[in-house]
Formats: C-alpha cells, structure tokens, sequence
C-alpha cells in the first residue's frame, strides 16, 4: 500500500498513521511500545534493510522509500 | 526415581539379536539432561573413527525429560555419526513417536550391529522383537507404516521407516514416523538401511511420572495458556505455521533462489504462506501434547500437482524444491515434498542438491551425456520429480547426486565446487547468509554441518545496534552463541523449540521452572547455561576427535565470491574479514582456541576432564 505522510516523518509516524486509518485499538500489537513493559512483536525494513530495535520507531523517511512490517518468525 | 526420567535405557544389538535394559545415570542426567545432550554422551562413548555404515555404528534414539508431558510438544531425536559429513549427526522429528517411546519405558534406545537380512524392530513395552522386513523392502515409507500397523493389528503403533533412499545409501536418506514427520538431515536413513533395519515400530502402555504434577498444570494451564493468548506470534504460529516465513525471507532477499544466485524469488506470490492457506491447506494438526496446531494438512486439487496429500509443505521445503530450482506453484512443491517423503528423502537436501544439479547443466559443466539424455533445467517441475526418484534408486544421473553436491562436484570437477552450497558437506538449508552474516556464522559453527536448526539470527526481535549486525561482525557471536545455548537445553530437554518461542515466548527462566515441576531438581538458569556449554563443547569434541576445526567452519565460496545480483543486500558477499572475526569472538565466547579445540581449562569448567586426552 502507498501512504503519503508529511515531509520528516518517521517509522513510528507511519505506525501512527496505519494505526488510524485501520483503527487499531492502543493494545495492537503493532502498538504495544506504548504499554509499559510490552514490545511489539513486529519487526521493520527500510529498503530491505533490517532496522535495529534502537533505531527502528525513530528512523526518519523519504519520498519513495519502502517499508515492510513483519514478525521475526522463521522455522521449517 | 527422578522426575520426567523412565530411568532406562534399552541396547538393542542387530547383529546377535540380543538386548539388555541398562539403568540412567542420573548424576550424568543432571549433566546433560536427556535427549540431544545424553545421546551425545552415549555416541561418544562408542569410540571414535567408527564407520557409519559398519555394524559397529550405532543409533541412538531419545527422549528427554519433558516429552510426552502435555502443553509444550514432544519430539525425539536420532543420534549417531553422519555417513554424510562424518560428524556428530542429531536428527529430529515431532509426531506422537517421541512419547511413545517415553510410554514404552525408555528414555534412550541404542542400536547397534546389522540384521543379515531386512528387518524391522518391534518393541511392545519390555517385549524386544526383530522380524522380518523382506516383503517391506522397496516399498515407500508411508506403505510400510500401513502395512506394520495391520500386521501388528494396531493402528495405534507408532512406526518410524525407511524408504528406498535409505535402502540404496542415499547419503540424505531420512527416516519418517507417523507417516508425515522426518527424521530429515544428514543421512540417518542411509545408516538404519546399512543395519538392514527398515522400520522401528513402538508401542507403549506406561506413563511419566512427575515431580510436581499440580504445579506443572498450574503452569500449562494459568501462565502458559495466558503467555499464550497474549502471544501474537503463536496466532500467527497456528495459522501459517513455518511457512510465514516466506513473508521475512524475500524482503531480505535472502530466500535461496535458482541454487542461490539470487535471494530474491522471481513469483514469491506462487508459493507464500497466503496462497498456501489459500489453495493447500485444509486442516490445522499438532505433534503430541501440543497447544499450537502449526501442522498443515495439505491437499492439491489442480494441475500437475492434482492428488497430493501430505502434511507440508514447511518453509525449507518451499524454498528448495521451489525457488531454488525454479518452480513457483504451491501445489507442485507438495508433490515433489510427498515424492521425496515416500522415498524417503531428505527435502532441504533433495531440492538443494538438484538446484546444483540445474545450474551444472545451465553451465555446462554437466551434459545430456552426464544425465542420460535428461535436460536439467530450472523451472521443469516434472524433471525434478524424475530427478527425485532417480536419486532414491541411484539410477543414472541420480547416482551421482545421492552422495549430496560436495562429492558430486568432487566427480564432476571443472570448478563446479564453486555452486556446490554446503558446509562440511550437508547443503545449506533457506537462508542465505550473504543478508545477514550472523547466520554465516550459524551455518559455520552448526554441530552437524551446513544447518539451520542450531541458531535463526534472523528470528530474534529487540535487537539492537550493538547486539546484531547485518554486514558486520559486531554482537553477532554473543547472539549466536546465546540462540544456540538455548536450543541446547531444549533439545535436550526434549520438546519443540518453535513451541515454545512462538507460543510462550519462553527463556531459561521458563526452562527451569519446567524442570523443577517435572523432575523436581532446582536447576538455576546459571546451570542451564553450563549444562548447554557442556553439551556443545562435549560435541565439539566428538567432532575435533574425528579431525574437524576450524579449517573446517568454513562457509562455501558462493557466499565468499559471488555478490547476490539484485534485493537489498544487492552486491553483498560475507566479507571474509567479517567472518574471521565472528569466528574468533566465537571461539573466546566458547572458551575454545584460535583453532576452535576446546582449551583443558574450559574442559575442566565444564566437568569434563575425562575427555581431554581424546583431542591433545
């Protein structure tokens, strides 16, 4: 999906945004940063980089740029 | 008695016929546990340089403490040496087997010596049996568990068989239970077909008794199940199963792709966990004493495909025997996954080694000559179910590619070990470590070659910038170490890792309090971490004895030299400098040195002194 955010925002901004326009209750867990003692079960790329925990929410975005959302789930 | 512990271990002797019940050591139980760490005990006491395939070799098939209690899934694991790769060999496999045998009264059964004619092994709680196995050899895995359960009149009997992959000494042969678990990597089929041993069927009237049986429900049923409800990954857990992986893979272009010259799947749409559920799937199942349904029933109703019927595809399948030789439909991946399960074949294997197979002719370096007039060639669905039942019967070209791609580009020569992907001569599973060097040096320092079930860098959430580096070295041996430390407790422990991360999101922690509960014993997470220390390096060992090191942990050169053409990690190699590093850090963490040979002092740490003079 294309989503078009004001210039200087950042990944947690696009959470923000997708949490609005899905209406995603504050206990998403997209969202969970926001409740003391849960983290977010999800993780981000930019471009295909894979983002830190650190850096990930704070990490500021481009025209153009590309984000994938995904938990860090991997078996078989 | 001990909690958790059958307190025996059965030695079934092939060749005379015979066999005794020896007790468990419980003082060596609370130093390995039970499963991958007391089986490798048992291997290693069997001496070193024994052939896989003589009468000498032995299998070892075990259980631990926790399998076959209720909530947090059961596997077992078969242990002996690899005719493979000539190291320490765990495979393991889920189903209803592992409690079984747990059921029957064993937590340990070792076979050794060969049956002069085909057999199989019946063991009927404390009643041992071997019959004859002439009218099952040639038939598929899943005939001959039909056939032993009518003979035995029991459809309730657990059966684990071989297919005509182990009866030729197909070097990834498998072993299959409950028709749809393997066995998978390494051979282990290949070494029950040179022991004539075509099947082992069980059946157990016992039960495990437990230290605290209130306590541990309390835990299965209140903070458990609540863990549970809470965790997003065990939602996600139960509806795709391994497959969501096909999600993560692909984004970070490292999805093995045409014999790994790409990471990034040409019609990734054609074979995602999405258009699985979608076309494939039409039942949820779970292995013994499971909570999380991550099985899928699959059956294909359209083209080539149409009529199969099996539990899969799981994501390694779906990435080698689907974008690594071409084929971007779902439902002719779980034909060739069924096909290689009925010769019992080693998928991850199977589909990398044909991957190597398609390139060689692509290139040139094999030719209709080579192949009998076959035409190797990504993307030919139907030459890759021919390729599978050539391999399992060695016949023409499959011959060559039974003994995996190392030995074939070993024949093959003209510098075709450049597309050959294994290390230490297993083929690399779906991940491709040139988008994230930590798994480069998960494959390298993987016990049993090129594996993927020790440590899944790419699986771990909340990493920071110091903790994991994506093309780098820094924090990634702490990380490896830690993600195998962890596997080596609950491998040992027995029971499902993905059960218990993508269900409870367990730790040590979680670890210890199950111990207590199940065999009463205060094991702080400080013993745990000691007790998984122990077991890797008590491993290392086996494996140094037999003449590996660290020129070994090597990574092959198609990560080295060819950079990925296109994706994010587009134009990346693992640096050769990062990898030295890694591997250095590694072996300090271990308490191994430069050569990566356990030093006398960690040795002495770990308790296991006796075995220092084995690698001076």
């Amino acid at each position: 999906m294309t989503l078009e955010l004001p210039g200087g925002s950042t990944i947690g901004q696009l959470v923000q945004e997708l949490a609005r326009a899905y209406s995603l209750p504050a206990s998403s867990p997209l969202l969970r940063e926001s409740i003391p003692g849960q983290w977010r079960p999800y993780r981000f790329t930019l471009n295909g980089r894979l983002l830190t925990y650190d850096e990930d929410l704070g990490t500021p975005l481009a025209e153009g740029d590309a984000v994938t959302i995904f938990m860090p789930m991997v078996g078989g | 008695m001990v909690g958790g512990f059958t307190g025996q271990i059965l030695n079934v002797d092939l060749s005379t016929g015979k066999h005794k019940v020896e007790a468990l050591d419980f003082q060596l139980a609370r130093k390995y546990l039970g499963g991958r760490g007391y089986a490798a005990y048992l291997l290693y006491r069997n001496g070193a340089h024994v052939e896989p395939f003589s009468p000498e070799s032995v299998i070892v098939l075990s259980t631990g403490p926790l399998t076959g209690l209720p909530g947090t899934g059961s596997k077992f694991v078969m242990v002996t040496r690899s005719p493979q790769t000539g190291l320490f060999l765990d495979s393991y496999s889920g189903g209803h087997m592992s409690a079984e045998i747990k059921y029957a009264g064993y937590d340990h059964i070792v076979i050794g010596g060969r049956c002069d004619r085909p057999s199989y092994l019946w063991i009927d709680d404390g009643r041992i049996e071997i019959r004859s196995a002439a009218h099952l050899w040639g038939k598929s895995s899943y005939d001959t568990e039909t056939t032993i359960k009518k003979e035995l009149g029991d459809p309730a009997v657990r059966v684990m068989s071989i297919g005509p992959g182990g009866e030729n000494g197909v070097l990834y042969a498998c072993v299959s239970t409950d028709y749809y678990h393997q066995a998978g990597r390494g051979g282990m089929g290949a070494v029950m077909g040179s022991k004539n041993l075509k099947a082992i069927a069980i059946r157990g009237s016992q039960g495990v008794k437990v230290a605290d049986g209130q306590a541990l429900l309390n835990l299965m049923r209140n903070e458990m199940e609540e863990a549970f409800e809470q965790s997003e990954f065990g939602a996600n857990r139960i509806r795709y199963g391994t497959t969501y992986t096909t999600v993560s893979t692909p984004v970070l272009g490292i999805m093995p792709t045409r014999n790994f010259q790409s990471g990034v799947p040409e019609n990734i749409e054609g074979l995602n966990c999405f258009t699985m559920r979608e076309k494939l799937v039409v039942k949820d199942k779970a292995c013994f004493g499971c909570q999380i349904p991550c099985l899928k029933y699959s059956v294909v109703t359209y083209g080539d495909g149409a009529g199969t019927k099996l539990v899969g595809p799981e994501y390694e399948t779906i990435a080698l025997l689907g974008s690594n030789v071409g084929v971007y439909d779902i439902g002719l991946v779980a034909k060739a996954n069924l096909l290689c399960d009925l010769n019992g074949l080693d998928t991850i294997s199977t589909g990398n080694t044909i991957g190597f197979a398609m390139e060689c002719y692509e290139k040139g370096l094999l030719t209709k000559e080579d192949t009998g007039g076959l035409e190797l060639k990504f993307g030919d669905h139907n030459m890759v179910f021919t390729l599978i039942d050539k391999i399992a019967h060695r016949d023409g070209i499959g011959d060559l590619l039974a003994d995996g791609v190392m030995r074939a580009a070993e024949k093959i020569g003209k510098n075709s070990s450049n597309y050959a992907v294994h290390v230490k001569g297993m083929e690399i599973p779906a991940y491709d470590p040139r988008g994230a060097y930590a798994m480069g040096l998960a494959y390298a320092t993987a016990s049993r070659g090129g594996c993927h079930r020790r440590a899944k860098p790419v699986e771990v959430p909340r990493l920071s910038a110091d903790q994991y580096s994506q093309f780098g070295s820094r924090g990634n041996a702490t990380l490896v170490k830690r993600l195998q430390d962890f596997r080596e407790v609950v491998h040992s422990a027995l029971v499902c890792d993905p059960a218990l991360r993508f269900g409870f999101e367990a730790t040590l922690g979680t670890m210890s309090r199950l111990f207590k509960y199940t065999t009463g014993w205060d094991m702080s997470e400080d013993e745990l971490r000691t007790l998984a220390d122990r077991v890797d390096t008590l491993i290392r060992v086996f494996n140094v004895r037999e003449g590996f090191d660290r020129k070994d942990d090597r990574l092959p050169a198609r990560f080295l030299k060819d950079p990925l053409p296109s994706g994010p990690a587009k134009g990346k190699v693992v640096d050769a400098e990062s990898m030295e590093t890694m591997l250095t850090e590694y072996y300090t963490l271990r308490g191994w040195d430069d050569r990566g040979v356990p030093t006398r002092d960690t040795l002495h740490r770990l308790g296991l002194d006796e075995i220092a003079g084995d690698i001076a």
